[in-house]
Parts: structure tokens; sequence; C-alpha cells
């Protein structure tokens, strides 16, 4: 998890022939992945307290998608906000954008930009969904086995009666609530493994504290899919725990240096902090350590 | 010999502390089920040892005899919970669960703490009410995007809102202060905003606003019944103390209305909750001010309620009856009663002039204002045609009274800066067919203004000006 601290607008000039091309290529995909995604059925909303900066908490809502083999957990707000910033983007206006931005961060507030694809490419692995600094980044990669304790606790969390479990996964200790009652094999994140849905999950730092907040049949004809799958660069997942920790920590110059150097020839881009001030002034530290879900 | 028994005490050992069950979870129809859980639990339901079966539908357990395991449950989603006593637990059993019988207990998601549609923003108040916050200009003063400001303004991304609704009825016109200052927080389900509101319906997609109007959306049980609050508060400190107010107000879909009184003498200013927030008024404002102003001293830079020494009362009506579909008449009348006292000590000491060493100059004044207000306003706002008229009067009876002591030498003072006007305000418009708009407008206001000031000698000078005002 971690909030974009820059937006970026990328202006491209596409050659005519190239940008058909591109379409093209892009129908294709997108037909070719349409295959793998199934209807979802049940729709289970978390509200999350973390400190993705220390000290600074806020409220994030997720959702979790669960069809028969596969399951998907995004932010909502993120989906609402990315296609408003896609039809802001295609009007072309560079300063209205940069106007426009901060409104549209307010609209829709305790966005996170993480999605995560559980089932998928195949059983037993999970795609993960990721922008560091102004790249999308994806890797799939094996859901991790998670040894969970077993405690005699339980608590009533929507109604259903839940379980304590404490297990570790990526380098951080979770307290679980499970409700034995809904026998599906998913939680927030990529918790997994417990005869029940994970209705609670609570990490031992106190930096993530998740809370179902919905339980619901999923609306008609919602899919279990990743948003805007094809805009994600595919990495390893140690590459992208690489990249990551490279771009944290940065100061402003470094980090407008590094959003510079990133850009293909043929393309503009114009580096806008959030607040709307100029880029290229100040040695604050703009890019913080960030608290993940995943520590290591 | 005795090696063989050894080990065979040893397996039977361990086989008494855990036994392993393999066995596989099916459907009804022969359908594996990958991923159902199988539980072995104690008497107390407490869960000893779980798995989920794997690809092939299999399920592993080892299961540790000294826990007591009592009953052992599978259960599968859309499939029926099968639950069986631990002693017919049999291991390379293949358990069959019967498909359907599973229905969700939905919980609904509440609502999000900002939810948009189009161009409505809707806030949760039950998202940004903190323990502390009273009235519902409290929580709107949190919530991102609004301000409150200190006049009792509202500004939405920093421009002020053009309506104040409550449940998308008018009933405050401009002086909106009372009801947002005063409606308590645990009412209201909800505060809208209406981006870029064109509150005219036949402008709506002819004249573009940027203006937002917000609306307070109720909670069921405060629509439609008479709300009334009483809170009393007196204490003793140099003198007695009072902070009072009575409310009664009622919210239907045909009529609305909202009365107070209220008073207090610990220094909280009640004038702010009726002023005319201007914005409103597109830059209209009565504000024809004469040659003279009540009394003041110089307010030190700290809280205006550690140094006011004020009796203020203020009763505030309003009424509003929805008279058709799209027409509506309003009423409002209030009245604000305040008396301040004002007391200045200066002293000047002149270090260059021996025998004048030191000037002491104080005032005492006593503030008196009464003001009050009317407004009828009707409204009809169709499709094609709005028409409003809006009426409106004031009057004030506003003094000063004091004795200012310059070194020594006294001196009275009196001051009555008094004011009277009556306004109105006409707007017709009409949209045609092809969204051609005809306007009418009409706007005059006249203002009288008595003033009278006592000046040396005794002598009371009255200086009487009146303005007439009219635009077209």
């Amino acid at each position: 998890m971690g909030t974009a601290v820059y937006e970026y607008y990328r202006q491209t000039q596409y050659d005519m022939i190239y940008k058909k091309l591109y379409v093209t290529f892009l129908v294709l995909l997108f037909f070719s992945t349409m295959s793998a995604q199934e209807l979802s059925k049940f729709r289970i909303t978390y509200d999350c307290d973390a400190q993705i900066v220390t000290g600074r908490s806020d409220t994030y809502r997720w959702t979790l998608d669960i069809g028969d083999t596969t399951a998907v957990f995004y932010s909502k707000n993120y989906r609402l906000y990315s296609a408003e910033l896609t039809k802001l983007k295609t009007g072309g206006d560079a300063t209205a954008l940069a106007n426009q931005l901060p409104l549209l961060g307010q609209k829709y507030p305790g966005k996170n930009d993480l999605q995560i694809v559980i089932g998928v490419p195949g059983r037993g692995q999970y795609s993960y969904y990721k922008q560091v600094l102004n790249s999308n980044l994806k890797y799939n990669d094996t859901i991790p086995a998670i040894k969970w304790e077993l405690t005699d606790s339980t608590k009533n969390i929507c109604e259903y009666e839940c379980r304590q479990a404490v297990g570790h996964v990526y380098g951080r200790t979770w307290t679980v609530w499970f409700a034995t009652d809904l026998p599906l094999n998913y939680g927030p994140y990529i918790f997994n493994g417990l005869p029940g849905l994970i209705l609670a999950a609570k990490d031992s730092d106190g930096l993530f504290d998740f809370k179902a907040v919905g339980i619901e049949n999923a609306p008609e004809g919602a899919l279990v899919s990743a948003y805007e799958d094809t805009d994600y660069q595919k990495c390893s997942r140690k590459r992208f725990l690489k990249i990551r920790s490279e771009s944290e920590g940065l100061d402003r110059e470094q980090l407008v240096d590094r959003l510079l150097s990133q850009r293909s020839s043929g393309q503009n881009v114009i580096v806008y902090s959030i607040d709307g001030v100029e880029a290229k002034d100040g040695t604050k530290v703009e890019v913080p350590k960030y608290n993940h879900l995943d520590k290591e | 010999m005795r090696l063989t028994t050894f080990f065979f005490f040893l397996i039977s050992c361990l086989s008494a502390l855990a036994q392993t069950y393999t066995g596989k979870v099916k459907g009804n129809k022969g359908e594996l089920l990958v991923g159902a859980s199988v539980v072995v639990s104690t008497e107390g339901r407490n869960t000893i040892v779980y798995c989920l079966t794997d690809e092939k539908g299999e399920y592993m357990l080892l299961v540790p005899n000294t826990k007591h395991p009592a009953s052992v449950t599978v259960s599968y989603i859309g499939y029926q919970k099968k639950t069986m006593p631990f002693a017919d637990f049999r291991n390379g059993m293949t358990i069959t669960l019967v498909e359907g019988g599973f229905k969700l207990r939905e919980v609904k998601v509440k609502a999000e703490r900002i939810r948009s549609t189009g161009d409505t923003l809707t806030y949760s108040v039950s998202g940004f009410r903190q323990a502390q916050d009273r009235s519902i200009a409290d929580v709107i003063s949190k919530m991102p995007g609004l301000e409150v400001k200190s006049d009792g303004m509202v500004e939405y991304q920093g421009k002020p809102i053009n309506k104040f609704y409550i449940e998308g009825l008018d009933l405050m016109g401009s002086q909106y202060g009372v009801a947002n200052q005063n409606i308590s927080a645990d009412k209201v389900k909800s505060v809208q905003v209406l981006e870029n509101h064109q509150s005219v319906k036949s402008l709506r997609g002819v004249s573009f606003s940027e203006q937002a109007a917000l609306n307070l959306v109720l909670k069921d049980d405060a629509k439609a019944v008479w709300a009334g609050s009483a809170d009393i508060g007196f204490g003793y400190g140099d003198d007695f103390l009072y902070d009072c107010r009575l409310m009664g107000m009622r919210f239907n879909k045909k009529y609305q209305t909202l009365m107070m009184y209220k008073n207090n003498d610990i220094g909280k200013q009640l004038g702010n909750e009726v002023l005319d927030l201007a914005a409103l008024l597109k830059g209209r404002t009565d504000s024809e001010s004469g040659f003279l102003s009540l009394m003041s001293v110089e307010a030190p830079d700290i809280a205006e309620n550690r140094y006011m020494f004020n009796h203020s009362h203020l009763v505030v009506g309003n009424w509003l009856w929805k008279t058709g579909k799209d027409s509506e008449l309003r009423l409002q009348c209030n009245g604000f009663m305040d008396k301040t006292d004002l007391r200045d000590h200066n002293a000047t000491t002149y270090l260059t002039l021996a025998d004048l060493p030191v000037i002491v100059e104080e005032q005492d004044v006593r503030n008196t204002r009464s003001e009050w207000k009317a407004e009828a306003n009707y409204q009809y706002n169709g499709a094609k045609y709005f028409i409003k008229n809006n009426f409106k009067g004031y009057i004030d009876f506003n003094k000063s009274i004091g004795r200012m002591l310059y070194d020594g030498q006294g001196t009275d003072m009196m001051l009555k800066p008094h004011k009277r006007s009556i306004t109105e305000d006409f707007q017709m418009s009409h949209t045609t067919a092809n969204g051609n708009v005809y306007d009418v407008e009409s706007y005059w206001t006249y203002s009288h203004l008595p003033g009278q000031l006592l000046t040396i000698n005794g002598m009371t000078e009255r200086l009487n000006l009146d303005f007439f005002f009219h635009a077209k």
C-alpha cells in the first residue's frame, strides 16, 4: 500500500498507424484475458485503519469480490478515481488537470491502487498489482502457506461468530478473526487457509487494522478481474520489492529526476506535486518510507 | 523380542497421541469439493485441528487424541454443513455434502463517509461526527472541501454556497446561520453538496453556476414531527450568568418551520446567526450606512467571550409553505436585543513635559441594540418560468450612552444611529423552447436613517438621511 505523492501527466504523441496497432493489440489482449474471468458471487467490504506513513492514520475501504475459484481484493474508490482521471487526461489540458487533481483526490477518499487477484494465473497463485512512483507493476507468485495458530477466543463481527487465529505472512504477525459459518478460504489482502472467511485482521505493530463492514451477494454481472490489467508491467516479486524500496526515502530533487529519467523518447512529462506547487525546488524528503502490508 | 515389544509399545503410544485421518469430500452429484473445510472440535466447540481439501478433494488430519475430540464439521460454500460425532469419523472416509441450503446472511455496507453521484456529493454525518460536536455546523466544518467561516458563511472549495436547503426546501434564505448553528447533528443523516447548483429550474442547462448548494438530509425520525429542545444554563460568577436556548421545529414535505429564542450573558455573539450571508444576495445588501455608528473601543487580541459583558436575546421565526408543485411562500422574522458595556481606561505619560506627566482618559459606554427584521418571499420555480418577489423590512433602536472622562473633565455622550429600511426585490425570467431567456428584474430599497447625536453643551443634534436605491 502507498499513497501516490506525485501525480503525473503524460502526453504521448503516437503515429496514427502506431495507435491503430496499439488498439488492436489491446483488443486482442482483452479477449484473451476475458476467458479467465468469472462472475463474482459475494462482495465483502472492509474498512482498514492504516498508518501507511507512520503516525498518520487513514481509513481505506477495500472490496473483496469472491467467485467460484478466484477472488479479487481492490479499492473501489481507486477504480472510480482512475476512471475519472482517464477521462480528464483525454481532455488534454495539462494545467486544468493539475487544478482538478486535488479536487478529484478529495472526491474519492480512502483510495489505494493495490489490487490482488487470488487464484490467478492458476490455483494456489496470486497476481499483485501496484503502482511504484509512476510505474504500474504486477507480479505473480505462489500464495504463501500460512501456519495459523488457533486460539479459543471468539467475537462477533457483522453478526457472525468469529474465531481467532494468529499467523505470520511476509514478515508481519497478524491476529485475524474468521467466521466458521462462511466457509470461504479468503480474507483481506492475501490471507487464506482458514476454515472460514476472515472478517478482521490486525498486525502486531498496530499499523493495519482491517474490519469487515459489509457482507453481500455480489451485484449482478460483477467480474472477478483486475482493473486495467493491460496497463501494468510484469516483473518478479523480488524485482518488485527492489524497485519499491529504491523508490522510497527520496527527496524532491531525486524524485523529479527519477520521474524525468523514466520517460521514453517522444513523451512529454510534466511533474506536478499534488498540492499544485512547482515541483522542482526544496530538498525535503518527498517520498517517505512507507509501511507496507508485506515487509519482506 | 524385547526390542519388538518396545517398538510395539512405542507405536501404540504414538498412535494413542495422534491419529491420521485421510479421505475425500464430495458433493451429492459426485463432484470433488476443493477447498472444503474439515474441522475437528471439542465439546466446547473449540477447534482442535482443521484442514482444507486439496485439488483432489482430499483431506488429511492429524488428530491428537489427548485433546478429547468430540465432533467433525465439514463445510463448503453453497452446500449444507455436515456435523458428525467424532466417534463416527473413520480413516479413509468419503464425506458427501448436499448442495443448496446456503443463503448468505447479508450485512449491507453502510454509506461510505463521502459518496458521489453525478454532481452530488453526500457526506455521511456519522462518518465525520465526533463526540464533542453539537450542531451540524460543527460537523460540516470537518468535512473535506467544506468550511464554515467565523461569520457562519459556508464555503465549498473556497466559494460561498448559494443555497442552504433543508430536505430540499429553502427555509432559511440568506440567514442560514440559524439553522446551521442550531440544528443538532444527531438529527441529520447526511449533508449533500450539489455542485454547480443552479437554483432556477428554467435556467438549468442555460446558465451555468459555479457555486454549490448545501442540502441537509434529516434522519427519518426527525422528519414530519415537531421537535423541540430546551437548553438552559445558569451560573454565578461575578454576576448572575445565563445561556439558554429554546427551539421548536418541524420539517414536512409541504411545511417547514424553525423557531428559536436564545439568550446569554457570557460573551457569545448571537447577532452573527441572523446575518444576511451576502453570497446569496448577488452582492445587494441593504448596507446604506449613515455617518453615525455605535461607539466602540479598541478590542484586545483575545477571544471575544473572554472580555465581553453582554446581555443578548435573539428571537427567530422561519416559516415556509409549499403552495404548489413549483411555488413556495416563506416568512422570516427575527429580533436581536443586546446590551453591551464597554469600559476603556487609557493612561498616557508624556516624558518630555515635566508638569504634564500623565493624561488619563476613561470611557464608560453602554451600547444597546434592538434590531428587528422581517421578510416575505414568494417564489415560483417552474420548468419555463421563474418568478420571485422578496419584500423585507428592517428597523432598529440602537443607541450608545456613556460618559468620557478626559484628564478629570467629564463629558456625556449619547448616540442613536437609527435605521429603517424597506426593500423589494422582484425577478422574473422566461426560458423559451430554443433556450432564449427573457429576464425582468426590479430592485428598490428605501432607507431612512434618523440619527441623533449629543454634542457639547448638552445639545442634541439630529441627522436625518434618506436613501432611495433603484435598480432595473
